[in-house]
Formats: C-alpha cells, structure tokens, sequence
C-alpha cells in the first residue's frame, strides 16, 4: 500500500550566526490511507517543523534534505505552484491558534468559500452552501449566523471548529493537526477530538495529530511516534506504545499521563530538566542528561533507530526497557 | 480551627453590563491550597484578579487579616501587597524583557524593604533563584534567554521572595508541556510547604488540581456551583459540570465516549437562562425545576455544597457510572 | 540595545556603512580646522570667489568675501549638528515624558493631554517662531528652543501610543501586583519598553530638525553672521549659483549626504530593534 505521506530522512536546518541549528534529523515516518499517527515531543522536538517541511511552510533561509512524497509524488522542494494544488484541497494543516490562521477583517463565509473557489472553481454561490454544509458537519450550532460573523467574534474551541471545517472542505487525503488543542479548555478539547474523530471516519482521511500531551494522542492514534532533539526516538503501535513502551524517554512520558482513577499520587510526575533547544551537537543520545538509566555508552555513542521486538516497533536506545 | 487569612463574602465583578462574577463567597486558611476550576469565560481569572485587586470590584468584600481591601487607600493596598502575590499563565509576557532576572526579583524587595543594602538584596535574590532551580548566575540574564518552564520559575520567585501569606497563581502551567507541568507544580508545593503559604490555584485542568488542592472550588459562569475537599470531589462530585471536567481529562486506558454535556455551550454568556440553573443548556439531568429555579449552593456531603438539584443522584449516577467503566 | 540588535544592525552594511560616513563628518568637523591654516572669518582678498583646488591655499575654494568654504563649512556642519542633538534631546525628554504620562494615565487626563497636544500642533509654527525673535532678538538659545518646542509634539504622540500598548501586557499587571506605584512603573516598565521605536524616531527626526534649522536660517532668522550654519551657507551659496556654484555644492552637498546616512541609519535601528522583538530566540 503506497503510504499517503512518506517521510524519508529528513532533515532541517536554521541558519544561525554561530553556525546552523539542525530543528530536525533524519527523521523517517510514514502515514498510510484513513491511518491516524500521533507524533509527541516536547518543544524543541521537532515535530513540527517536520510538518511544516512537508508543507511547505518552513521560514525564509531554512533549508530541508531528505525526501517527502505525498500520494507516491515527492513534494519536498517543490515549487509554490506545485505545492498549491495539493496543499489546502488533498494536504491540510490546522494550527494551534487558529486566531493567526484566520484572516481578521474577512468573514468567516467568505473564507471558507474562497478555499472552494479557488481550489474547485466552483460559482461562489455553491461554495457557500457547501461552507455551510463544512460547518453544519463540525457541529458548529447557528452555523448560518457563524458564516456571516468575523473571526474575533468566535470563541477559541469555535475558531478551530472552523479550521477544521475549512481543512476538510475539498475532502483531503491527510489532514496535519498541529498541537490543534494546546490553546482551548480541557471540555473544548475533548469536543475536538470528538470531531477528529468522527470526520476520520466519515471521511476516510489520514490524521497526522501533533502534540506534548501523550495521553491526548493515545486517545485517537493507531500509531504513534516520539521525537526527541529532532530524532525520532521511538515508533510503535498506539497499544504497544501505551503497553509495553522501551524507549526511556516515552516511559517518563507516559508517568505523566494522569489517571484520575488511580490514587493521588505526592509528587506529580515529571520529567526532570528540559528538553534541549534545537540545534547544537550530538555526542551520544540527546536524552542522556534526563535519562534515569543512561550508561557510558549513551554519552559516547548515538544509538540508531532499529526495530525492536517486531518489524513495526521501533527505538533508539542502547539500553531499551524490558517488554 | 483558625482563622480565615482570606474571607471573600458576596464578591461582584461587572464588565459594564457583563456579570463576570457573581455573589462568590469563600474562605482560605493560612497554608491552605484552594483549588478554583472552571473553563475559559467562567469568570475565574477575574475572581483572582479581583481578589488581589487588580481589577475594580463591583460589590461584596475581601477581608484579608481582618481588613477589607476594598476600602483601603491606594497607599496602604501597595503595602500591603507584600502579602498578596501572583503567579501569571503566560510566565514570558509577566516578564519585563527589558529587565535582568535579577532586577526583576530585587523590585519587589527595593519597593517593600527599601532599607535593605544592595549586597543584601543580591543575595536574597541569589538565593531565591536557588530556592526555585536556577542558578545565582543566570541573574544578568534576560527573560527571553530562558524557556517557559525557567521563566515560570522566575515568575514563582519573583512572587516569593517576600514570602507571601496568599500566593494567587492564574493558570501558571497551561501554556507548559505536559512533562513539566509536574515540575512547577511540584516547586509550588514545596515552597508552601516551606514558608506556609496560602495558596488560590486557578485552572481549568482538573487533573492538576488535584495534586496540590486541599479543597477544590468550580465555578461556571460567575458562580461557584460546587466546593468540596480535594478527594471527596474527585470520588463524588454532585455538580453535572464537574463531572463533565472530570470526564474531559483525556484516559487513555479507556475506549473514550461521547461526553456527557448536551450541547456545546457558546451562548453568549450575557444572555441568562432567566430564573433558572446557568447550567439548563448542557445538562444532561434537567427538568422543569431547573428552568425555574437556580439552584443554591446546598449541601451534599460533609464539607461539600453543591448548586443542583438533583444533586444526590447526580453523585449517585457518577458512582455507578465509573463501577461500569470498560477498559481498552 | 540587546546584543542581537547590535550584532543585526552591524551584519546591516549600508546602514554600517552610512554610520561609518557619520562618524567621518563629524570627526572631520571637529579635527578639521587644526589642519586648516584658514579660520572662518578672515577674509583673503587675494583668494575672492576662489575655485576649489586641493594644492592651492583653499582647499573647497572661497566665497563671496573671500572666506575659506571648507573651515566655513565645518563650522556649518558643527552648529546644525549641535542645533540638531540640543534641540533633538529637548523634544526628545518632553515628548518623553509627556506621552508616558498621557499614556499611562489614560481616561480623562490623557484625553486633556492630547487634545492640547493637537492645538499647538495646529498652530502655524513659523509665526510662533517669528513672533518670538521679534520679542527676544535673535539669540541662538531662542532657536534651539523654539525646535525643540515643536520636534515634542510628534514624539508625544508616539510615545503616547506605545505606552498604550505597553499598557496591557502582563508584566505591568505583574508590577502593580508587586505593589509598585506608578512612577516606579512608568520609569522602570513602560519608558525602557519604548525606547525601540523613541530612537529610531529620534535618528529621523535629526535630519527634519537640521532641515527646519536650515530653513530658519535662510529667511534670516536663525544662525547669524559671522557664525555659519549649513543653512545660511547654503542660502549665500544659492545667490552665487551662476557665477561659483562651489559656494552652493560644497555645503549643499555635505548637508544632503549627511541626511542621507541619518535616513539610512534610523532605518537601520528600526530593523535592528524591531527584528529583536519578533524573533524567538
């Protein structure tokens, strides 16, 4: 099965005066039809600029190596004109604040037609009865009254209602979520995700959903992968990741997940330290510093992603947990 | 049992003519963390602000050791400020970017102790930034060298370093990562450990609530609908909002469901449901009497008042509910 | 400035270099006249009217009464620039402070505020200025002041509308909260807050304010003789046009390019500045 998003070793780098700053490295994913993967990390980590090379969307000076195909097509380097017919029909991307996605002094209406306009020149009256269909299926109440009010009327669960209403006009084959309920209430997240949820299957659409919070992912996932300073440090099955995670970095992730069953606990769970920032050398495993168990060989030597207990499990680790 | 250090009675906050707080009455005892919860609009950002009287108050009172702030002179609240301390949700915009660290933490210490020398103050502020994780050498830097979690930190210190009686803290870890949410979280309760201060935790994600309150306040639209102790709420909770916050925190052991709000609730909040519960919208258990009445809050429990009027059997339905959960 | 600005602002070349054509004039104005056997005021009249010739006694020639240009044109460049930096720091603190309190007060008071602000800025300066001369004579202080008195209206403006701004950020509510009172806040939070943009308007407005100075002078109400300014130079040099254009190109010429690399070098510190506010890191 031809994966709708391949990534192959990419890698992306910042110019920086004291030398380059490497935001990702050779990272390697890929996202099959109607699959949902979640990508976690902490910032720094890389995840999105991953993304944002995919898109097409990396800041002026950046510099992206690898490859990237969409749909069996490399779109990596590809011109603007190329990258346009895909991006916003086929390829979409919702951001975390949707207030700096939304044009302020147009209305809501008027951009969500436009995307249909524009990317399936239809008469601008049918796209508007289509904008209105897109936020009826968002379950946006008063959709019709919605439609004729600007973005900064909205509330922010309401503006990401209406990203996602607008990413999923031209019924795309992918849809990148990039931290999409790090800004909104616990209540409006879970009513997101509800959406998410329900359009993947209603649509039959890949999920790409980015985030810090690894209980959030786990609850829509069927795979995800960890990144750590720029690398991917471990990928697995969403069940397998939650159950039998090896990496040491997912395992602290996941003691912070909280569960609100089980007893309160005296310390909250965290990771100690911080994530490093992008850039800077790799001698041995980034995560060392943080690492409860790190040996001499994780400072010295960088571990390789490789499979682990199974082709579809994956780690880079030296000394990966027991199953 | 002592003596409240903060005892809020009838508080009022109008925006014009937008009820952002209503009638909110509430006590805090000396070392006590009282955890305030409720979504973005519920009002809870403004009680804290206008607990500490950073906004103008409508009505009601705030007495702090016997005094109300409300009626004192500009003068005597900048005193007594020192007491009073706030911890912000976006820990780089509380920042001056044009101040050192060290700066930053000294004002409060020039504008409270100015007799203070300057040797003096360096090495509080030394060893404030010590108390909190960082290094005395960071003090030369700028905020915008420093992460979200190190600016949290420095935000933290800053309030600190008087050693407050109360300590508001407005959201202080939703805009970090998950994974040092913990560490700040875990730094607040040594400190009060430590100097013994009283502490007003407002956020919207019960799941970090729960590990520093010793009672927990939820508030939705301007009132307090439900205040109980920490573990009693969390077992038992007798308001249908809460235990929508409580089913919102995302479980990943569990196959998740639909929640069990109603309707996604985005009326404006200035047009009421009048007479009625503020809640009849999205909740799952109203009847006729709820479009009615408001409810008041009214006891449930032991040291638990809730504002419904089915609340038993809301907590009765909860219990049962989570004996019955399916696993993954 | 923040290390980045500075380290922008040097990556910045023609802004270095305009800078480094600053810090050359100025240098010359204030060195030059040690390697100059001629002073401002003697009159050569074997030299009248004298073409510029770098081997001959006057380098940038002479004028009409046989005064060497190049000690005459330094001394121009010295009296515009000192004008320029008096008369600059005079609108500079006024507007300062003016626009900080304006700001910062808000409610009544900033709208009193600016609405005087806006009817001395319908008054027709020129009159104003004229009408002060004519009372206290001609005196270079008067000049000074009557530009500075003017260069503050705009200042206070700007300055009123980024302590609007700087208003609601969080790190001013943290101030209250720490119990500072409000000139603790406007000196320590809100001024050093504004000094991005209250620079580099400072850099552009030098330029209008030498112009305007320029200009005085020439109507005959400003510099007088024997001293010289680049303006009242300029004003003799336009009546030889015809017959020595040197007399005009010489102070013409330095004043244009002295505006120019001002115009370059407060763009430059916007950049400079303003980059540092965005960028992340």
């Amino acid at each position: 099965m031809t994966p709708t998003l391949d990534i192959e070793n990419l890698s992306v780098h910042f110019p920086h005066r004291d030398g380059a700053i490497a935001a990702v490295r050779e990272a390697s994913l890929a996202v099959l039809p109607a699959e949902c993967v979640g990508i976690v990390g902490e910032s720094g980590s890389g995840k999105t600029q991953t993304f944002m090379a995919a898109m097409g969307l990396l800041s002026a000076g950046a510099c992206a190596a690898g490859s990237v195909r969409f749909e069996g097509r490399e779109i990596l380097g590809a011109s603007p004109s190329e990258l346009n017919r895909v991006r916003g029909s086929k390829l979409t991307m919702i951001f975390q604040d949707p207030m700096t996605s939304l044009t302020p002094h147009l209305k809501v209406g008027i951009q969500l037609a436009e995307v249909l306009v524009n990317h399936s020149h239809m008469s601008w009256r049918e796209a508007e009865k289509a904008a209105l269909r897109a936020l009826e299926r968002v379950r946006v109440p008063e959709a019709q009254r919605r439609l004729r009010q600007y973005p900064h009327e909205l509330s922010g669960g309401m503006r990401q209602r209406v990203m996602i209403g607008m990413s999923l006009l031209c019924e795309p084959k992918l849809l990148i979520a990039d931290e999409p309920t790090t800004a909104l209430d616990v209540t409006v997240q879970a009513q997101i995700m509800e959406i998410l949820r329900a359009m993947r299957t209603e649509l039959r659409m890949a999920i790409v959903l980015i985030s810090h919070d690894l209980g959030l992912v786990a609850g829509l996932a069927d795979r995800i992968v960890v990144m750590y300073a720029g690398r991917v440090v471990e990928s697995a099955g969403a069940a397998d990741i939650l159950g039998r995670a090896v990496h040491p970095y997912t395992a602290e992730l996941l003691k912070c997940v909280p569960d609100l069953r089980r007893p309160r606990l005296e310390r909250m769970p965290s990771l100690a330290g911080q994530a490093p920032s992008a850039g800077g050398s790799e001698t041995g495993c980034a995560f060392a510093p943080r690492c409860p168990q790190a040996g001499e060989r994780c400072r010295s030597e960088r571990p390789e992603l490789r499979a682990i207990g199974g082709a579809v499990h994956q780690a880079a680790c030296h000394y990966p947990l027991p199953a | 049992m002592s003596e409240p250090l903060l005892s809020v009675k009838n508080l009022v906050v109008h925006f014009g003519a937008f009820p952002a707080v209503q009638d909110v009455t509430f006590d805090l005892r000396p070392g006590e963390t009282l955890g305030l919860v409720g979504e973005s609009g519920s009002g809870k950002s403004t009680l804290a602000r206008a607990v500490l009287r950073l906004i103008p108050a409508t009505s009601g009172s705030i007495f702090v050791g016997g005094d109300n702030l409300l009626s004192c002179r500009p003068a005597d609240l900048r005193r007594r400020r020192r007491d009073l301390q706030m911890v912000f949700q976006d820990p780089l915009a509380s920042l001056n970017p044009r101040m050192s660290v060290g700066a930053a933490l000294a004002e409060p210490l020039k504008i409270h102790e100015p007799t203070l020398s300057a040797p003096l103050r360096a090495a509080r502020v030394a060893e404030m930034l010590e108390r909190v994780g960082l290094s005395p050498g960071m003090a030369d830097r700028h905020p915008h060298e420093f992460s979200g979690g190190q600016c949290q930190r420095i935000g933290i210190a800053r309030a600190m370093i008087l050693r407050p009686k109360l300590l508001v803290c407005d959201e202080p870890v939703s805009s970090l990562d998950v994974s040092i949410q913990g560490q700040i979280v875990n730094l607040l309760v040594d400190l009060q450990k430590e100097l013994g201060t009283a502490m007003l935790f407002i956020s919207h994600n019960l799941a970090v609530i729960r590990h520093l309150s010793h009672r927990v306040l939820v508030i939705y639209r301007g009132r307090l609908v439900e205040v109980a102790d920490c573990d009693e709420l969390f077992a038992a909770p007798a308001h249908p909002y809460t235990q929508a916050l409580l089913a919102a925190v995302p479980d990943p052991t569990r196959v998740p469901e639909p929640l069990p709000i109603a309707a996604v609730d985005e009326t404006p909040a200035a047009a009421p449901h009048e007479g009625g519960c503020a809640f009849l919208g999205r909740c799952a258990f109203a009847q006729d009497q709820c479009r009615m009445i408001a409810p008041p809050l009214d006891e449930v429990g032991v040291r638990h008042v809730a504002a419904c009027h089915r609340r038993r059997e809301v907590v009765y339905s909860w219990r049962h509910e989570t004996r019955n959960t399916r696993s993954r | 400035m923040s290390k980045g600005s500075i380290h922008r602002l040097r990556s910045n070349p023609v802004a270095a270099l305009a800078f480094s054509v600053i810090v050359l004039l100025i240098a010359i104005a204030v060195i030059g006249p040690w390697f100059n056997p001629n002073n401002i005021e003697s009159l050569d009249w074997a030299h009248v009217a004298a073409y510029p010739s770098l081997t001959g006694a006057h380098w940038l020639g002479t004028d009409r009464l046989g005064r060497d240009l190049f000690a005459r044109t330094l001394e121009g460049m010295r009296v515009s620039l000192a004008v320029a930096c008096v008369a600059g720091a005079i609108s500079l603190s006024l507007g300062l402070a003016y626009g900080a309190v304006a700001g910062y007060a808000g409610g009544r008071w900033d709208q009193l505020m600016m609405r005087f602000i806006e009817v001395l800025s319908g008054l027709p300066l020129i009159f104003f200025v004229i009408f002060l001369t004519v009372i206290f004579g001609r005196s270079q202080y008067l000049l000074f002041l009557a530009i500075g008195a003017i260069g503050w209206l705009t200042m206070a403006r700007i300055v009123r509308g980024q302590t609007l701004s700087i208003r609601q950020r969080e790190f001013i509510e943290a101030a209250i909260a720490s119990g500072a009172g409000t000139g603790r806040i406007i000196l320590r939070h809100v001024v050093p807050n504004l000094l991005g943009p209250v620079i580099v308007y400072a850099t552009l407005t030098i330029p209008q304010i030498i112009l305007f100075e320029s200009f005085l002078s020439f109507l005959g109400l400003g510099i007088q003789e024997p001293h010289a300014s680049l303006g009242t130079l300029i004003a003799e040099g336009a009546g030889e046009m015809e017959a020595a254009p040197w007399i005009l190109l010489v102070p013409g010429g330095v004043l244009a390019v002295l505006l120019v690399c001002l115009n370059i070098v407060g763009d430059g510190l916007r950049d400079a500045i303003v980059g540092r506010e965005g960028a992340a890191t």
